[in-house]
C-alpha cells in the first residue's frame, strides 16, 4: 500500500505572552490510499492544530511549524505558498465543524463550490456551475439547481455540511481532512453525514483524516486511530486494537468514562481525575502521569521521561507510549478495564 | 402521593420573527401539549434533537419564560400563572444548571460573590456567616474552598460547571433543571460532573429534570426518559426499557443513529436512517408530527396519535414497535 | 423588498413631520418675535400689526403650522386678494426676513457649493481611506502600517478649522501653490471651480479618510480571522483572491453604511468647512441665518439637512439589504 500522506515529527509551537505553547510536539503518522485515519483527543490535545498544519494553514501566522508533511511528493512545510495552493483543494481538502462559519455568508453556495472547482480547472464559469450542481446532487441535496442560488444561512446544519462536503470533493482530492464534521449536528443528522462520507469515500477513493473527540464516530468510520494527549500521540493502532484492546491508561479512562447505550447502567462512571495539563508548563515525564491511576504500578518513574511510542509485542502496527510494562498493562486491562467495557 | 412536579398539556408558542405587520400572525410551536410527572428524588431525562422543545420545557418550568397554556404544578401548587411576587418564595426550590459555564457566570464577580448572591437575595440563613456557607458549598462540589476569591476565568470548564452547580445548590432546592450540563465539556470531565451530580442527588434527595441530546448520558443519569420530537413528547419510559425496546419509531431511529464506541456493536445493530430534516415548527404536520419522516406512516397518522401504555412505556403512536 | 421600501418611506416621512413640527416650534420658543425682527428700526405698532398680518402670525399656532405644511406641499399665497399679493410656489418655505428672498431660492443658490464640497471630498476620503486601510491590514505591523495608523490617529484627533487654516497658510499664503479657496459655478469656470475647491476637499478628505482607514483596517483584520477565510485559503485560492474577493466582500459592507450616513450628513451642509473657507454653501447659509435669527431660513436649512439624512438612512439600509443576503431575507 502506498501512503497518501506522511507526517514525520510534526511540531507546532505558538509563542504567546504566557510562554511557548507546544500545541503539537513530535507527531508522526501516515495515511494509506482509500483508508480513514481517526485522530482522537480532547480539546487542547493538538488534533485540530495538526490538521491545519497539514493544509499549510499555519503559514502567515505566529505558529512555528517543523517536521515533514509529505503529500504528492511535496513537503507542505517547506513549500512556498504558491506550491501549497496547488495542493489545497486538489490533493487535499478540508471540512470544518461549524459549517455556518466556514462558508462565506455573502456568496451563493453554488458560486462557492464552482469557485473551488475553477481554482484547479481551467473551465468557464458556466461549466464550473454545472459541476457544482452535480456535486450538490451527489451529496444528497434535493433540487440542486435551485439550491445553488441560496446562501449558506438558508440551509439546515446537516444540509450545510453536505454543501461543505460537495465543495471539498469537487476537485476529487486524494485526502479529505474532516475536523469534527458532525460535532455540531444532531445525532440522526450525524448518522446521515457519516454514511455519506463512507459512500463518497468508496466512490471517489479518497483517504479521510477524521479529527474527532467522539470514540463512537471513530468506531463508525475509521480504519486506524491515533490517540493524542497534550500535543503528543500516545497510542496508535487499528480501530479494533484501540477500542477493543487499548493499551494506554488514558484510552482506558476514555472508554470507561463514557456512558454506554447498551448494557447495565447503574454503576458509577470511572472518571479520569483532574484536568488536561497546560501546554505551556507540561508535567515532567509522561504528560498523562498526574492523572494516571496506574502510575504507581510502573517499575519506571513515570515523571522521569516521556515514554517512546513503541510497538506492543512484536506487533508493529499497534504502538503505545507508556512506562507500564506490557505484562502489567495486560493484567490491568484484563482485571479492571475489560469487565467495564 | 402528590408528585413533586406535575406538568399537564404544557404549551409554548413563540410569535414568529417573520411576522408581518399585516397578514396572518405566525407562531413557532416550540412545545405542544407536553405532560409528565416527576417524583421526589427522581430524575426525568428529556432527550431530543435541537429544536424539539426540550430546553424550552425546562425554561417554562423555571418560569424564565411565560407559558402559553397548560399547567405546571409544583408540590400541588399551580405555578405557571403565579405572579412573580407569589413565585418568589418558591423560586429557591427550583434551580437551574446551564450548558455553558462560561456564559452563565459573571466574569467580573468572584466565585464567592457568585455563589453568595442567591443566598443574600433570598435571605437564607441570615444569621450564619455567608462566607462559611459558600466555602462549604465549594467543598461539596469538589472545589478548593480557598479559591473563594478567584474569578471564573481562573477555572477550567469542568470547574466552572462545578461553580454553577454550587450556585444552584446554595438555596437548597428540591428540583434542579439541568439543561445540557455536560455537553460543553470534554469526555473525561463529563464523567466527573455526572458522578458529582449523582452523589449530590443521593446526599440531598434532589429531583432532576435532565435535558440533554446525548442519549447515552441521559440513559446513565435518568431513571425515566421522555423523548421529544418537534415540540411533542413521543415516548416516556424507564431508562432500561426505552433503550432495550424503543416503542416509538422515532425513538428507534434515534437509538440506531448513536454511534457506538464498540466496533462490533456498530456492525451488528439495525440501522435506520431518517431522511430529510425536522419539520418547520411554524407549520408542523397535523396528527403525528413524525409522520413526514416515518417509514410506517399511513393516512391515519394525520390524526392525533393515541397514547398507549405498552409494558413500562407510554407511547404516542398509531403503529408502535413491539 | 418593495414592502420594506414603502415601510421605510412612511417612517422617513414621519420623521420629517416630527422635525418640521420641532423647528416650526422654534418660532415660538425663541425669545425673538419674528414680526419684531422683520419690522426693523423705525417700527411703529401699526407697522408691526401689519407685518404680523402679512406673515400670518396673527392666526392660531396649529393653523400656522398647517399653512406652513400646505405651503411646502402645494404653494402658498400671502395677502391673498390685496394688491400686495405674494405668490409663493410649492415647495414654499416662506421669505427670508433678512433679504426678503424666497427661502427656496436661497437654498437653490447655495446647494451647488455644498454638493461640490461633499462629492469631491467623499471621493477623496474613500480613495485615501480605503487604500491606506487595506495596505495597513495586509501589511500589519510593518512600518507602512504604523505610519498610516499614525496619520489616521492624527487625522482623527485634529479639527477642520485647525487643519484648514494651517493648509491655507502654507499652501496658499506661503507657497502660493493653490489659489484662495472659494466657489464659482463649475458650468461657467470649471478650472477655477476645481482650484477653489481643492483646499476644502483636501482638508475634509484628509480628516475623514482617517476614520475610513481605521474602519477598513479593523474590518479587514476582523474578517481575516473568520472561518470562511480559512476555507477560502483551504480551497487553494491565491492570497490576492482571498483578500480582494473574500475579505473585501465582507469588510466593505459596514464601510458603505458609514459612508452613506456621512455623505448624507455632509449634503445638508458642511458647516465648519464652508465657514472656514468662506464657501457659500448650505452650511454657511445656516450659520448666517442663525446669527441673524432669520427663522424661515433656519427652518429651511434644517429641513433640507433632515431630508438628506433621512434619505441617506433609507438608501444605506436598501444597499445593506442588497449587500447582506441575511438582511435581505429576514
Amino acid at each position: 500500500m502506498t501512503a497518501i500522506l506522511q507526517v514525520k515529527d510534526l511540531k507546532v509551537h505558538f509563542q504567546t505572552d504566557d510562554g511557548l505553547v507546544k500545541a503539537v510536539d513530535g507527531v508522526s503518522f501516515e495515511i494509506e490510499a482509500g483508508k480513514t485515519l481517526g485522530i482522537v483527543g480532547e480539546s487542547g490535545s493538538g488534533k485540530s492544530v495538526t490538521s491545519l498544519a497539514i493544509m499549510g494553514l499555519h503559514k502567515g501566522s505566529r505558529a512555528a511549524v517543523s517536521g515533514e508533511i509529505l503529500i504528492d511528493g511535496v513537503d507542505v512545510n517547506q513549500a512556498t505558498e504558491a506550491e501549497v495552493n496547488k495542493l489545497r483543494g486538489k490533493s487535499m481538502a478540508m471540512i470544518f465543524q461549524d459549517s455556518l462559519a466556514a462558508l462565506h455568508p455573502f456568496f451563493k453556495v453554488g458560486d462557492q463550490i464552482a469557485e473551488a472547482y475553477q481554482v484547479h480547472n481551467k473551465v468557464s464559469k458556466k461549466a464550473a456551475q454545472q459541476v457544482a450542481v452535480e456535486m450538490l446532487g451527489r451529496v444528497g441535496i434535493p433540487n440542486p439547481t435551485q439550491r445553488m442560488e441560496d446562501f449558506p444561512h438558508q440551509f439546515s446544519g446537516g444540509m450545510r455540511q453536505r454543501v461543505m462536503i460537495a465543495m471539498s470533493l469537487s476537485c476529487n482530492p486524494k485526502l479529505l481532512i474532516a475536523d469534527e464534521p458532525t460535532t455540531a449536528l444532531d445525532v440522526t443528522v450525524q448518522a446521515q453525514i457519516l454514511d455519506l462520507l463512507r459512500d463518497l469515500q468508496r466512490e471517489f477513493g479518497s483517504s479521510i483524516l477524521m479529527i474527532t473527540h467522539d470514540l463512537g464516530v471513530v468506531a463508525e468510520i475509521a480504519d486506524d486511530v491515533l490517540l493524542m494527549y497534550a500535543g503528543k500521540a500516545i497510542e496508535r493502532g487499528t480501530v479494533r486494537e484501540l477500542l477493543k484492546t487499548p493499551e494506554h491508561p488514558y484510552a482506558w479512562g476514555l472508554l470507561t468514562s463514557i456512558p454506554k447505550l447498551t448494557g447495565a447502567t447503574d454503576s458509577e462512571l470511572l472518571a479520569i481525575p483532574g484536568t488536561p495539563p497546560s501546554l505551556i508548563t507540561l508535567p515532567s515525564g509522561c504528560s498523562f502521569s498526574p492523572r494516571c491511576s496506574y502510575k504507581n504500578r510502573s517499575k519506571v518513574d513515570c515523571e522521569s521521561a516521556m515514554p517512546e511510542l513503541a510497538g506492543v509485542k512484536s506487533n508493529s502496527s499497534h504502538l503505545v507510549s507508556c512506562h507500564l510494562s506490557e505484562t502489567d498493562r495486560v493484567a490491568i486491562f484484563k482485571s479492571e478495564i475489560a469487565p467495564k467495557l | 402521593m402528590t408528585p413533586l412536579l406535575k406538568v399537564t398539556d404544557l404549551t409554548k408558542h413563540f410569535p414568529s420573527k417573520n411576522n408581518k405587520i399585516f397578514g396572518k400572525r405566525e407562531f413557532v410551536h416550540a412545545v405542544d401539549n407536553v405532560s409528565f410527572e416527576l417524583n421526589v428524588g427522581e430524575t426525568l431525562g428529556l432527550v431530543g434533537e435541537s429544536g424539539c422543545g426540550k430546553s424550552t420545557t425546562g425554561r417554562l418550568i423555571t418560569k424564565l419564560i411565560p407559558t402559553t397554556s397548560g399547567s405546571i404544578e409544583f408540590e400541588g401548587r399551580e405555578i405557571s400563572k403565579m405572579k412573580a411576587s407569589e413565585f418568589k418564595e418558591l423560586r429557591p426550590q427550583i434551580q437551574m444548571i446551564f450548558q455553558d459555564p462560561y456564559a452563565s457566570l459573571n466574569p467580573r464577580h468572584t466565585v464567592g460573590t457568585i455563589i453568595a448572591t442567591p443566598l443574600k437575595i433570598h435571605g437564607i440563613n441570615p444569621g450564619v456567616d455567608v462566607k462559611k456557607q459558600v466555602q462549604e458549598l465549594l467543598e461539596i462540589v469538589g472545589l478548593n474552598p480557598e479559591h473563594y476569591n478567584r474569578y471564573p476565568h481562573e477555572f477550567s470548564g469542568g470547574q466552572r460547571q462545578r461553580i454553577g452547580i454550587a450556585r444552584a445548590l446554595a438555596l437548597k432546592p428540591k428540583l434542579i433543571i439541568a439543561d445540557e450540563p455536560v455537553s460543553a465539556l470534554d469526555v473525561s470531565i463529563q464523567a466527573q460532573i455526572l458522578n458529582l451530580l449523582q452523589s449530590l442527588q443521593s446526599d440531598f434527595n434532589l429531583s432532576f429534570i435532565f435535558i440533554a441530546h446525548d442519549l447515552a448520558v441521559v440513559k446513565h443519569f435518568a431513571q425515566r426518559v421522555a423523548v421529544m420530537y418537534a415540540g411533542n413528547i413521543v415516548e416516556v419510559s424507564d431508562h432500561v426499557s426505552l433503550y432495550a425496546s424503543p416503542k416509538h419509531p422515532y425513538t428507534k431511529a434515534l437509538m440506531s443513529a448513536v454511534p457506538s464506541a464498540d466496533p462490533d456493536a456498530s456492525g451488528a445493530r439495525e440501522r435506520i436512517r431518517l431522511s430529510g430534516d425536522i419539520p418547520n415548527p411554524i407549520d408542523p404536520p397535523t396528527g403525528c408530527r413524525f409522520r413526514s419522516r416515518c417509514w410506517k406512516a399511513q393516512d391515519i397518522c394525520a390524526t392525533k396519535p393515541p397514547l398507549l401504555q405498552i409494558g413500562k412505556s407510554m407511547v404516542a403512536c398509531h403503529f408502535p414497535e413491539n | 423588498m418593495l414592502a420594506y421600501l414603502v415601510r421605510r418611506l412612511i417612517g422617513g416621512a414621519t420623521v420629517m413631520v416630527l422635525v418640521s413640527i420641532f423647528v416650526f416650534g422654534l418660532f415660538f420658543v425663541l425669545p425673538a418675535d419674528p414680526a419684531r425682527l422683520a419690522c426693523g428700526k423705525s417700527c411703529t405698532p401699526e407697522l408691526m400689526a401689519e407685518i404680523r398680518h402679512t406673515l400670518e402670525l396673527d392666526i392660531p399656532l396649529p393653523a400656522q403650522y398647517f399653512r406652513f405644511v400646505k405651503g411646502i406641499v402645494s404653494g402658498r399665497t400671502y395677502l391673498a386678494g390685496s394688491e400686495a399679493q405674494l405668490d409663493c410656489a410649492a415647495p414654499c418655505l416662506g421669505y427670508s426676513y433678512q433679504t426678503d428672498e424666497l427661502v427656496t431660492n436661497l437654498l437653490k443658490d447655495r446647494a451647488p457649493a455644498t454638493l461640490s464640497i461633499a462629492f469631491g471630498a467623499s471621493i477623496l476620503w474613500l480613495l485615501i481611506g480605503l487604500s491606506s486601510g487595506i495596505v495597513s491590514a495586509l501589511r500589519r505591523a510593518t512600518w507602512i502600517d504604523k505610519f498610516s495608523q499614525g496619520a489616521a490617529l492624527a487625522g482623527a484627533s485634529l479639527q477642520i478649522y485647525f487643519v484648514g487654516l494651517v493648509l491655507q497658510f502654507f499652501l496658499v499664503d506661503k507657497l502660493g501653490w493653490l489659489s484662495s479657496p472659494g466657489y464659482v459655478s463649475p458650468n461657467d469656470y470649471p478650472m477655477e471651480w476645481a482650484q477653489g475647491m481643492i483646499l476644502p476637499w483636501l482638508t475634509l478628505g484628509f480628516l475623514l479618510s482617517a476614520i475610513y482607514a481605521r474602519l477598513t483596517r479593523a474590518g479587514m483584520i476582523e474578517v481575516m480571522s473568520e472561518d470562511y477565510i480559512r476555507t477560502a485559503r483551504a480551497k487553494g485560492l491565491t492570497s490576492r483572491s482571498v483578500n480582494f474577493k473574500h475579505v473585501m466582500r465582507a469588510a466593505i459592507t459596514p464601510i458603505i453604511t458609514v459612508f452613506g450616513l456621512d455623505l448624507g450628513q455632509l449634503l445638508g451642509g458642511a458647516v465648519i468647512t464652508e465657514y472656514v473657507f468662506n464657501i457659500p454653501g448650505l452650511g454657511k447659509l445656516a450659520t448666517e441665518a442663525v446669527s441673524n435669527v432669520d427663522l424661515p431660513v433656519i427652518v429651511g436649512t434644517v429641513l433640507v439637512a433632515a431630508v438628506f439624512i433621512v434619505m441617506a438612512n433609507i438608501v444605506v439600509d436598501l444597499v445593506y439589504m442588497i449587500l447582506d443576503p441575511k438582511v435581505r431575507l429576514a
